[in-house]
């Protein structure tokens, strides 16, 4: 039997619980989206780890996963999410499409090699965009049960340019989930990076030290 | 009030098009659902669908909206399937039925936007198969009735135009799949519907194609779309060129001119006239802060 691992055929697929892993996804994600939920029994300081994943090969779902995992298409991702990111804090892909090819290839090569000096060669450009201040921060948050994902422009400053913190940001999407003065013990909270930030943090500061590789800020939101 | 809950719409536009004719059946909605807490199938939306006259023919492209039919000759036909139609909506309250000969007053009673349908209403449309008509538009049972007595092989088509909020600009997505229901892979896409002329430079439009899939932002499942960030110089190009007094003219002229540039790109062939007055309903507020804030910069 003949098993296809790259191209058009590419079979393998993940899944955890038989809920197929979304594999344009960081893992770190994956794992907050599907591993503390899951255990929510556990509370907070449950752990999944090591995280149970099952490999298949084939039957790929093609109705609830992107196809074609191979590296080519790792990197195509990665570049768009790059791309909607500068998009979102310059109103402009300019700086990114005007990267020279060495600069993006330094940019994907770092990721991918696990080289932290190469990787943030390059992205600290992005990251911290020439010191002007973000027209809207790249965030996506994250509710359970496949819903889709919240994405909208979040401006990093309000009306009297102060810094918004993440309470600010996350009571504009989902007020009902954090109120901006809290009436009683929190309903929810935001986790990033399997840790939960105080919610008092700078959003701008969040965004510029908290986000992944992709240069998001990917909040799942858990219920407490 | 559940949490994470605001309304996104789109327009969703399905085509049917028999592999043996170049005829089609377009079905034009504009959905609004909620976003969901669990399990999308399951979302309760209201529906505003439209009955529009498509004709896929390149002769009727240019015509406008119930010129040049041939009603006598679908006539029989159109009987038929109409007395099929009630008996499957017989079931619920309130049915309009269109008459077949009677394609003026459809024009006069402004279809675009103005039938509203709650979950358990169903409009009776008219149904022209295979002819090379005006054929329109109408309801999942509808649909689904028309895929189950096809007899052709046949390519149903989905289009949803929806919003990018990142981007600011309207987003072409798209699905295509077999009456078998396999969902087309990308080198079949490629070969169905984009037109002859246009592959080699979608193909190499981007950084990868300038088509890819990507989680449709609704929907959350696998979609086709065009990638949005070649759209925006594009539009900036074409709108410098074209001056505009009032904000509606610019509007549509946006909106006609977005659909006719991207949808020709995957064959979304309807008439401009028509997909622009319904994609403008959907996206025109959104688009309108949109544009407003590049065109301050």
């Amino acid at each position: 039997m003949a098993l296809n691992f790259i191209g058009d055929d590419a079979e393998i697929w993940y899944d955890y619980e038989g809920t197929p892993l979304k594999w344009h996804y960081p893992i770190g994600l994956l794992y907050d989206i599907h591993g503390l939920q899951a255990s929510s029994g556990r509370g907070l300081n449950g752990s999944l780890l090591p995280w149970k994943i099952t490999v298949h090969f084939q039957n790929f779902p093609g109705d609830k996963l992107i196809k074609s995992q191979a590296v080519d298409s790792c990197q195509d991702y990665f570049m768009s999410m790059i791309k909607e990111a500068d998009y979102l804090r310059n109103g402009s892909t300019k700086k990114v499409m005007n990267m020279s090819k060495s600069d993006q290839t330094q940019l994907w090569d770092g990721l991918s090699s696990n080289n932290y000096d190469r990787f943030w060669g390059m992205n600290h450009k992005l990251m911290l965009n020439d010191g002007v201040m973000a027209r809207n921060l790249p965030i996506r948050i994250y509710l359970p049960e496949n819903c889709p994902v919240i994405q909208e422009p979040v401006s990093p400053v309000d009306e009297s340019k102060q810094p918004r913190t993440l309470r600010q940001i996350l009571n504009a999407s989902l007020p009902d989930l954090f109120p901006l003065v809290e009436t009683g013990p929190p309903v929810a909270a935001a986790m990033i990076h399997g840790i939960i930030p105080c919610l008092d943090t700078s959003a701008i500061w969040a965004s510029q030290n908290m986000s992944y590789p992709d240069n998001f800020l990917h909040l799942v939101i858990i219920f407490l | 009030q559940r949490p994470g809950q605001r309304p996104r719409g789109y327009l969703a536009l399905t085509e049917i098009r028999p592999l043996s004719s170049n005829d089609a059946l377009v079905f034009f909605g504009r959905q609004e659902q909620e976003t969901p807490w669990t399990n999308l199938d399951n979302t309760v939306g209201s529906n505003h669908f439209s009955a529009i006259p498509i004709d896929r023919s390149p002769a009727a492209t240019a015509a406008t909206v119930g010129a040049d039919v041939d009603v006598d000759a679908a006539q029989s036909s159109e009987e038929a399937l109409l007395d099929e139609l009630d008996e499957i909506n017989e079931d619920f309250e309130d049915i309009e039925a269109i008459e077949a000969a009677d394609l003026s007053t459809l024009e006069a009673s402004n279809p675009l936007c103005s039938l509203h349908i709650e979950e358990e209403l169903l409009l009776t449309a008219k149904m022209l198969t295979c002819s090379p008509l005006c054929s329109f538009a109408l309801i999942p049972s509808a649909l689904k009735w028309v895929k189950d007595t096809m007899e052709d092989d046949y390519l149903s088509v989905t289009y949803h135009i929806v919003y990018s909020p990142s981007f600011q600009v309207p987003v072409l997505y798209f699905n295509a799949c077999r009456s078998n229901g396999l969902i087309l892979p990308l080198e079949q896409i490629y070969e169905s519907l984009v037109p002859n002329d246009w592959r080699t430079g979608v193909r190499n439009a981007g950084l990868s194609g300038g088509i890819s899939q990507q989680d449709h932002p609704v929907l959350n499942v696998p979609f086709f779309y065009l990638h949005p960030c070649e759209t925006v110089p594009l539009m900036e190009t074409v709108q410098s060129g074209q001056n505009f007094d009032e904000s509606g003219s610019f509007l549509e002229s946006y909106i006609m001119t977005w659909i006719s540039l991207t949808g020709q790109a995957v064959g979304l062939a309807v008439s401009t006239q028509a997909a622009s007055e319904a994609a403008l309903a959907t996206v025109k507020a959104k688009v309108a802060e949109g544009v407003e804030n590049q065109s301050q910069d």
